[in-house]
């Protein structure tokens, strides 16, 4: 620690980055969970996994490194036995009153319409799309080839289409 | 980006919002440094189970069939908890309905009033979601127990279904109720429901107060009143079909029962009535053993006690200690681990300063008995969680809640 005299100390640095960079990551991980509280979870756990390897993470491009430990992290999530619950119901019970308001109906239809890719599809959907990075970053994160990233793109983009929850949305935009 | 992702990436956009919380940089190192104590430990206990390991399986399969055993020791806080809930305004009011039913003792005594809810959902612990529904298979005229609720080991409770008509019968002194074992399945899910043996209860005045199980499922154990204000426990051999009947004095109150892992002790909580309405102070904590012999719950062993306390208990699965929550009015929630013996404070488990009301729920052990549910009121806040290093973690909440087991 302390021997780079240029850039802030990785301690700093990582400060800097969580203070930065926290919501965009909890943004992400929420479109891959759905929950905010399993999305803190997996942020903080991406981030608990890259801090030990800062001093080399920041002299690249620590927020791809991140995200990509986010994904997989995810990824591992999603096979462990556990996280096979299956909700059995689409509302949480401590709906706020405004339940009912489009903004909720939104966020519904989003995470209902997700919800109904698979864990590769809805990764490579939020990390292209959500995220804006390229395919061959996304190919990259996910450890998979860059046509491989574009044909799961394509098969999420026409599963969504399909989706009736998204199609009151997205009629004028002609999804 | 074409046209389309830029229009799905606005929509997505407009869905996610903003993070309810920030992250902190202190909380991630924390992360970081248990991470690194768990991987320490999980190399040390490697080595060590290791060296023993020979022993240890022999150790296993000699102790087996050992009562004393606690079958889900090692695989850490229950997964699911089941939840009976009236459940009122939450958007599900269509399929969660509350009655009160009132049943009359014989020869029109003071009438014993109760709630019913066909609203007993399976949560799971880690994340809050309802993963399971569980109804009465009779149909509609059954109903859930708002306290007939108890967990065993494998993802298998008893649930109490009572039957409605004969409650709201004008002039009954009896109702039906049923028991059942709920099997879930690794998603949650309601896998199976079946009779559980010798498990009818037609005597009840009102609802159950309170059940207990063993962890193995054996004994089961469930308090209610005959209908003219006495109030009886029995314990139930689930194998046999036998039941132990302990009668209470004329006028009693018991509530919180918890069987040791052998089923032998019971241990619950009453308030030995001074007359009519003055049922709730002092509370005390007894047991009764052999729990399968029956008898008079008058000659009840004392462990604790205190005037002006609300208490609620929870025998250990080998009998040696009891876990206590209870709460001072204008002083604190506390829940303390005491000497089964002597009712003597081993540990305190946990404590929260409180100004104003307080009211205790209920307090839920696992099978384990190593996780605690806590519920209470604080000051008209509903408290609702469970127990980790002196910590409450929340419970996801349902509407009004009258019991909880896991």
């Amino acid at each position: 620690m302390g021997q780079d005299d240029v850039a802030p100390a990785p301690d700093t640095a990582f400060t800097q980055f969580v203070l930065g960079r926290e919501q965009a990551l909890q943004r992400t991980a929420w479109l891959l969970t759905g929950d905010w509280a399993l999305a803190e979870d997996l942020v903080q756990t991406a981030l608990a996994r890259s801090w030990p390897r800062w001093e080399r993470i920041r002299r690249d491009d620590p927020e791809f490194y991140v995200r990509r430990v986010l994904i997989n992290t995810w990824l591992t999530w999603r096979r462990r036995r556990w996280r096979g619950e299956l909700p059995f119901d689409p509302l949480p019970d401590s709906a706020a009153p405004g339940d009912l308001s489009a903004e909720t109906s939104v966020r519904l239809a989003v995470r209902g319409a997700l919800a109904g890719l698979t864990d590769r599809q809805r990764a490579v959907l939020v990390l292209r799309v959500f995220d804006d990075m390229t395919e061959t970053a996304v190919a990259e994160a996910l450890g998979c080839a860059v046509g491989t990233v574009k044909s799961t793109a394509a098969q999420a983009l026409a599963r969504l289409r399909k989706d009736p929850r998204l199609a009151g949305l997205m009629e004028r935009e002609t999804l | 980006m074409s046209e389309i992702d830029s229009q799905l990436r606005e929509l997505l956009e407009q869905a996610v919002g903003e993070p309810p919380r920030h992250i902190a940089v202190p909380a991630v190192r924390r992360r970081v440094i248990r991470r690194r104590i768990t991987d320490t430990a999980a190399a040390v206990i490697a080595v060590v189970a290791v060296a023993v390991g020979g022993t240890a399986v022999a150790a296993r399969f000699t102790n087996a069939s050992g009562a004393g055993a606690a079958p889900n020791a090692a695989q850490g806080s229950p997964r699911y908890y089941l939840q009976v809930t009236a459940n009122a305004g939450t958007g599900d009011a269509g399929r969660e309905v509350t009655a009160q039913v009132t049943a009359r003792g014989t020869g029109g005594r003071p009438a014993v009033t109760m709630t019913l809810s066909d609203a007993l959902l399976v949560r799971s612990s880690r994340t809050g979601a309802v993963t399971g529904r569980i109804g009465c298979p009779e149909g509609a005229g059954w109903w859930v127990d708002e306290t007939g609720i108890a967990a065993v080991i494998d993802r298998t409770f008893v649930v109490a279904c009572i039957e409605q008509p004969a409650a709201l019968k004008p002039d009954a002194d009896t109702t039906v109720e049923r028991l059942f074992w709920v099997r879930l399945a690794a998603s949650g899910r309601v896998a199976a429901m079946s009779p559980v043996p010798g498990g009818r209860i037609a005597r009840t005045g009102g609802g159950l107060t309170s059940m207990a199980a063993t962890p193995d499922g054996r004994e089961v154990a469930f308090a209610y009143s005959p209908g003219n204000g006495r109030m009886d426990v029995e314990v139930l051999n689930t194998v046999t079909g036998q039941r132990a009947l302990w009668r209470g004095p004329n006028l009693g109150d018991y509530w919180g029962l918890s069987l040791t892992s052998d089923g032998r002790e019971l241990v619950f909580t009453g308030a030995p009535c001074l007359g009519v309405g003055r049922c709730s102070s002092p509370a005390t904590i007894m047991a009764v053993s052999p729990a399968s012999r029956g008898g008079s719950l008058a000659s009840a062993q004392v462990i604790a006690g205190d005037e002006n306390l609300q208490t609620f208990a929870a025998v250990s699965p080998d009998g040696s200690t009891v876990t206590v929550l209870t709460a001072l009015p204008g002083g604190a929630l506390t829940v303390q681990r005491i000497w089964a013996r002597s009712g003597r404070v081993l540990q305190t488990l946990y404590s929260r300063p409180v100004t104003g009301t307080i009211t205790v729920g209920f307090l839920s052990a696992d099978p384990t008995g190593r996780y605690l549910i806590v519920n209470a009121t604080v000051a008209g806040h509903n408290v609702n969680g469970w127990l980790r290093n002196g910590r409450l973690i929340p419970l996801q909440l349902g509407g009004s809640l009258y019991s909880e087991a896991w």
